[in-house]
């Protein structure tokens, strides 16, 4: 009841200037002055202020320049003139002179908005005041050029479309803006109030009518310039103006607008108003142009001037109350907030309804049971106030009996059921409840200076003494007991016992404060302890000047020193644990503690009272700014009632509260996460569809923090957070005050990141969604790189092992190569092995066989057989320097060789050849030739011969022949063409380039004409080429060829003369052929001879290829040994030995011959006249076995058929068959 | 790899007189080789059909492989003559095919060299 009546007296008693807890956010965030232009609210709590130096955004601990991210698009201005966020969560930044920006907080995107004069549906103006959303969702827009309607519509893909409807002023139109100039709109409902620079007006905003309010006179002055409207509850329109005051309109019965000036201009500390706002304790706050604010209660109608060191500035740009309604100044000098909460109640003597005189400093308080208040005082004596009565008894010196005090320095009161005890500086003074006398007692006591009182359980009274340590007086005999600590120290003389405070607590013990440390006095044993500071044991007494102490209901001592320490004394352990108040420093005095029901501690302090909350190990300052009387407090001056009031004395009088009902933290707070950074740079939030916040944050971010905040703003440092990051933090992470936390290498996923916050007595809010963090993977450790990766290392792994196989297949392939050269290699070493040896025998027993006498004849089949034995020779060689070239074997030994030598080896081994085929031979070397020259005499030899052979073979008639002739000379070298020219049939120009090919004939027919490997070319090329040569050709065709070889010798020193320089030319031989013809013609008759003699059955075999050939010839001889068998190449030969008058039994025909094959031989046979042959039982044995070459056998007149291949008994049967079938018809005939 | 080679007919067609066989191993390796040489050389000057041609030589050295037991040389020996009969230009295949027929008697070089040392004499 006291205390409710104290609060109504504190607002009877209040008056003037009021001043309240206010900072300005600018200064303390160190940014100096900035002009405030406007204030807004995001959907998340943090507050947007336009500067003229930008845009800055606030979370309650620090300010931001804020930056848009948006594609680096800057404002259109950095000064910005106002603000407004509409109901899509974008922010509309008005550039005074230069158009809107709309920026939207959640995707972070910047539009803006100017006028174009040529767009009709462009905004008006671009210095636009102002910009509100009527609840159509459509923008009206203040303008200095009048009013603009802007609709924006969009279509289903978010494609904007803009339609401006402008409002102007028409002077004889009273449906026009009654001014052009716009300077504040408000809407309301259905309207959207306009005031201009000439008046007030009304807009439908479904209709677009305007009702000007022109007619009702605003004060004196009907061209009022409106400045700034605002609504209170009831809906009613408050008008501030510019020099007619604050104006309100409500309806009147009848529904017609009256307009009420509720303040007049001359009652305002300056007359230009340039905001309004309310609060919801019915209070109106008006803020102007240069008398800073005013707070006007709506209910006692009374106006007060606001301090300035609460608004911070003179102009007040903007009024702002935010969701938890701390109220906000823009000004000149930043923005201030402004927290109009008195929670403290104070007594104050000044407008007490007793005479007080100035700084009256109480130094000891006390409600007794009954209800008064009692304040003693310094040099003022003690008063004894009655709320009820409001009655005051001032007991002093001067008073009279019985209120006269035996010393106006009051220092300690103390109660019991009857008595109030004074302690005074001379001695102790007891009032009698009943009848409010005060009397001296005892007479011991006197002069000497009480300093505290405190009662024990017993109800006897404790006294802490000035310099005489303790007394106890018996409550019941008045008789004192003194107790004093004799211990010699070294401070003072009288400092043990100047007990400055003394405390009963349990256990019969009494805890004194003095200047010597905490002394403990046990009542039982009435001796003392003392504790005393250590400076470098912390588990001392922070200092030896103690000056309050408390114990709790658990024996614990909390104790304060001089020195701003606060101390938790364990009785058990007799050890402290220091405790520190971030308010409190070595100048602060601690005069008092008390507990509330919360086990909360209330300190009072030289600087104000400090609340120390156990649960959060939290300080709270309270001061003036809270209502408090005064910033300072006094020792001894404290008191708590059996409700649980505090009273503290101060200076002029005293502080009264109940400390449940002081609230540190009010209002509810929004929770928000204010920025994530990584790297330098912000990363930008994105939202999901459930309206959770995402950050992206790159493999480079290893590195990031994130900044958290509970929006409330009344005393952001009270706020208690904690975080956690699920999937990580195993628990919650408590960080105090701080609010932001570092995270380092997390490994890419995707966290969820969650904090809560309290007000610091426990009871913790979660932020209701959580932070989806999103940590890319590095690119190697993307899922797609892996995957690709994957592919590589397959394809890889794929390539490789194709690789190997394709290498191991391809080292097969050239070991199979290498085999088939090997093969090559020895097949030709076996041919040349297997051929060349008989061929050597041949040749030997040939010669030999030459050195015997025989005939004519005899030596002509033996030349025959010698030359053919040669010429085979020569093949085999050709095949065994081909496989000597191609594995590059082969190597020259030069030596000087005279040239003459060469050429008359070569004249001799060819001469005969061109005599055979009647061909004129020359062999012509120049003059200027050098008869020694250095090369390998063997391969020059084999050079001039291939190619003359060659040139012999394929001429018929003319002259074939070699000259020699030096092309070039010089000091060591001389180098000489070879010559080799025919007049044979002459290679196709389009053959030429191929001639020097391995396996070349210029055509198959010359092949099979003239014989040859196709290597002899190719051989000599390479031969010359060895020589450091180069040899070419020119022919014409049946003109003749000529070869070129050119080869560079090197000159030798040795001279020898040649025998010849010409050699003698041959001339064309007339019978060569014929002695050939001739052999062969008589060996055939022999045999033919020899078969009739002996009546064998004789076999021609017809058959070109000398493996059937020895096929037959082998079946023959093994399974028909009495048949004789004569073997022609091909069907010419038949007829050539049918003609000679050869008689054969059977014809083994093969089909395919050269020359003449089997199917025009039969025909030529059997349409022969000749009766010897052309009835001779024909077998086809070939090697084809369609049925259309099996019945052209028969239709060729072929009388059987045998196909190849052929097993031996098939062959034998055929041959028995057919000669059975001769002898049986002979036997018929 | 398996032997391409069957001796085994050749063995019949001489009573399994070693030297007589290897007088037909012998001239199979002189006469094939140049058959093959021939093969190539018309391959190349595109002569498929005739005297000398591709379809000739293969005719003429399809009984030697078959006499050697080189079934599958033999069958495609006949096949390539066969095909170049109806295709006097050729066809695509041709070449890939005497390749093929050129590795058979390469392997049969092989094969038959090693008949030859294993049987001295």
């Amino acid at each position: 009841m006291l205390y409710l009546l104290l609060l109504c007296s504190s607002v009877v008693w209040a008056q003037g200037t009021i001043q309240l807890k206010s900072e300005n956010i600018f200064q303390k965030n160190g940014l100096g002055s900035v002009q405030v232009n406007a204030i807004a609210q995001d959907k998340f709590g943090f507050l947007w202020l336009g500067t003229m130096n930008g845009l800055y955004k606030y979370d309650g601990y620090t300010l931001q320049l804020f930056k848009t991210n948006h594609e680096g698009k800057p404002l259109l201005s950095s000064y910005i003139a106002n603000l407004f966020f509409d109901s899509k969560n974008n922010l509309w930044i008005l550039n005074d002179e230069n158009g809107l920006n709309r920026y939207n907080i959640l995707n972070d995107k910047l539009d803006q908005f100017v006028s174009d004069k040529k767009n009709e549906n462009t905004i008006a103006n671009n210095h636009v005041v102002q910009i509100v959303e009527d609840k159509n969702g459509n923008y009206w827009l203040a303008t200095n050029d009048g009013l603009d309607k802007l609709e924006i519509n969009t279509d289903s893909k978010g494609n904007e479309t803009l339609l401006v409807t402008h409002f102007k002023s028409e002077s004889e139109n009273s449906g026009s803006l009654p001014g052009m100039r716009i300077n504040t709109i408000f809407p309301s409902g259905n309207a959207v109030w306009c005031g201009t620079d000439a008046g007030l007006c009304e807009i439908d905003i479904n209709t677009n009518n305007i009702s000007r309010h022109t007619e009702i006179q605003i004060g004196e002055d009907k061209n009022s310039n409106i400045t700034c409207i605002a609504e209170d509850k009831t809906h009613n329109v408050w008008i501030g103006t510019s020099s007619n005051g604050i104006w309100m309109l409500n309806k009147s019965l009848t529904g017609q607008p009256v307009f009420t000036q509720i303040i007049k201009a001359t009652d305002l500390s300056n007359s230009f108003v340039s905001s309004l706002l309310f609060d919801n304790n019915f209070n109106l706050w008006i803020g102007t142009k240069g008398g800073g604010a005013i707070k006007y209660n709506l209910i006692s109608q009374k106006a007060e001037d606001i301090a300035d060191e609460t608004t911070g500035g003179k102009r007040i740009n903007a009024l702002f109350r935010d969701v938890t309604g701390v109220i906000w100044m823009a000004h000149e000098n930043g923005m201030n907030k402004v927290l109009d909460k008195k929670q403290f109640s104070n007594l104050e003597f000044a407008n007490a309804p007793f005479n007080f005189k100035d700084n009256v400093y109480v130094y000891a308080v006390l409600e007794d049971m009954q209800g008064n208040v009692w304040m003693g005082t310094e040099k003022e004596g003690l008063y004894k106030y009655n709320p009820q009565t409001k009655q005051v008894i001032h007991y002093s010196v001067q008073s009279q009996p019985p209120y006269k005090l035996m010393s106006n320095d009051v220092y300690a009161l103390a109660e019991n059921k009857f008595m109030i005890y004074i302690g005074t500086a001379s001695g102790l003074n007891v009032v009698n409840k009943l009848t409010g006398a005060c009397i001296q007692l005892p007479d011991q006591l006197y002069p000497m200076n009480i300093n505290s009182i405190s009662m024990d359980s017993k109800g006897d009274i404790w006294m802490g003494l000035m310099d005489y340590g303790i007394c106890k007086l018996d409550y019941l005999t008045w008789q004192c007991t003194f107790y004093q600590d004799n211990e010699k120290t070294k401070s003072a003389l009288n400092a043990n016992n100047d007990v400055k405070s003394i405390l009963c607590g349990k256990d019969n013990l009494l805890y004194l404060a003095t200047d010597s440390g905490l002394k403990v006095f046990n009542t039982v044993t009435k001796t003392f302890k003392r504790y005393r500071s250590v400076p470098d044991n912390p588990l001392t007494i922070s200092s030896n000047r103690v000056t309050a102490m408390y114990q709790d209901s658990d024996g614990k001592l909390w104790v304060t020193t001089n020195n701003g320490g606060f101390n938790l004394f364990n009785p058990q352990s007799e050890e402290f644990t220091r405790i520190h108040c971030p308010y409190m420093n070595e100048n602060t005095e601690v005069y008092s503690i008390l507990p509330d029901s919360k086990n909360n501690l209330w300190l009072s302090t030289k600087i104000g009272i400090v609340k120390y909350e156990k649960f959060s190990n939290n300080f709270v300052l309270f001061d003036k700014t809270d209502g408090t009387i005064s910033k300072e407090f006094n020792a001894g001056a404290f008191h708590k009632n059996k409700r649980g009031d505090i009273y503290y004395g101060g200076i002029n009088g005293i502080t009264i509260f109940n400390p449940d009902s002081i609230s540190t933290f009010t209002g509810d707070f929004k929770m928000a996460f204010n920025k994530v950074q990584a790297s330098n740079r912000i990363i930008p939030f994105e939202f999901n569809e459930k309206g959770e916040q995402i950050i992206t944050l790159s493999p480079d971010d290893y590195s990031f923090s994130i900044d958290f905040t509970a929006l409330n703003f009344i005393a952001p440092e009270k706020i208690q957070y904690a975080y956690k990051l699920e999937g990580f933090d195993k628990d919650w992470v408590s960080t105090g005050n701080r609010h932001f936390t570092i995270y380092n290498n997390l490994t890419p996923g995707v966290y969820h990141f969650k904090f809560k916050a309290s007000m610091g007595e426990g009871d913790w809010k979660e932020s209701p969604t959580d932070l989806l963090i999103i940590i890319k993977p590095p690119f190697y450790k993307t899922w797609w790189f892996l995957a690709l990766i994957s592919i590589i290392m397959i394809t890889s792994a794929y390539t490789i092992i194709r690789l190997r196989m394709m290498r191991i297949n391809e080292q097969k392939k050239k070991e199979v190569e290498m085999q088939s050269i090997k093969m090559k290699h020895q097949f030709l070493a076996n041919m040349s092995h297997e051929i060349r040896t008989p061929m050597n025998s041949v040749i030997g027993f040939t010669t030999l066989l030459q050195g015997t006498p025989m005939n004519d004849e005899q030596k002509n089949y033996l030349n025959a057989i010698q030359s053919q034995a040669e010429n085979l020779l020569v093949i085999i060689n050709d095949i065994l320097d081909f496989a000597k070239i191609d594995s590059g074997k082969i190597e020259l030994h030069k030596e000087p060789v005279l040239m003459q030598k060469i050429l008359d080896k070569v004249y001799a081994t060819l001469y005969l050849k061109a005599q055979e085929k009647g061909l004129y031979f020359v062999i012509e070397k120049l003059s200027d030739v050098p008869n020694t020259i250095f090369t390998d005499e063997v391969r020059m030899y084999q050079i001039l011969t291939n190619l003359l052979n060659n040139a012999i073979k394929f001429t018929e008639k003319g002259t074939v022949g070699l000259q020699i002739i030096k092309v070039e000379d010089h000091e060591s070298n001389v180098k000489l063409e070879f010559k080799i020219f025919d007049t044979g049939i002459g290679i196709p120009q389009d053959k030429l380039p191929i001639i020097f090919d391995l396996f070349t004939q210029v055509n198959m027919d010359s092949a099979k004409k003239f014989g040859g490997t196709g290597l002899g070319l190719s051989i000599t090329r390479q031969l010359v080429q060895l020589h450091g040569g180069t040899i070419t050709v020119e022919s014409e065709e049946k003109q003749g060829t000529t070869f070129h070889v050119i080869i560079p010798f090197e000159k030798v020193a040795q001279k020898v003369e040649p025998k010849k320089e010409m050699l003698p030319p041959i001339q064309p031989p007339t019978n060569g052929q014929t002695i050939v013809s001739k052999a062969i013609e008589a060996a055939s008759i022999e045999a033919v001879e020899k078969v009739e003699s002996k009546h064998r059955p004789h076999i021609l075999l017809a058959e070109d290829n000398t493996f059937n050939q020895m096929l037959a010839k082998t079946v023959i001889n093994k399974y028909l040994p009495n048949t004789d068998l004569t073997i022609a190449n091909n069907g010419i030969e038949v007829m050539k030995h049918l003609n000679n008058g050869s008689v054969y039994d059977i014809i083994l025909m093969d089909v395919q011959m050269p020359e003449m094959d089997g199917f025009e031989t039969t025909r030529t046979i059997r349409k022969s006249d000749n009766a010897k042959y052309n009835v001779i039982p024909i077998i086809a044995c070939t090697a084809g076995v369609t049925p259309p070459e099996v019945e052209e056998c028969y239709t060729s007149g072929m009388d059987d058929f045998l196909a190849k291949p052929f097993q031996p008994n098939d062959l034998v049967n055929k041959i028995n068959y057919h000669l059975n079938h001769i002898k049986s018809n002979q036997t018929k005939q | 790899m398996a032997n391409i080679c069957n001796l085994e007919q050749l063995s019949n067609m001489t009573g399994g007189d070693i030297s007589t066989m290897k007088e037909f191993v012998k001239m199979y390796l002189t006469d094939t080789p140049q058959l093959i040489l021939k093969i190539r050389n018309a391959n190349s000057n595109q002569s498929y059909v005739g005297e000398e041609s591709v379809a000739w030589c293969c005719h003429k050295i399809a009984p030697q492989l078959s006499y050697m037991g080189i079934s599958s040389g033999y069958d495609l020996a006949k096949s390539v003559e066969a095909r170049l009969k109806e295709l006097s230009a050729g066809y695509p295949e041709l070449n890939d095919e005497l390749a093929q027929l050129n590795d058979i008697c390469m392997q049969s070089y092989r094969e038959l060299n090693d008949f030859m040392n294993s049987n001295p004499g």
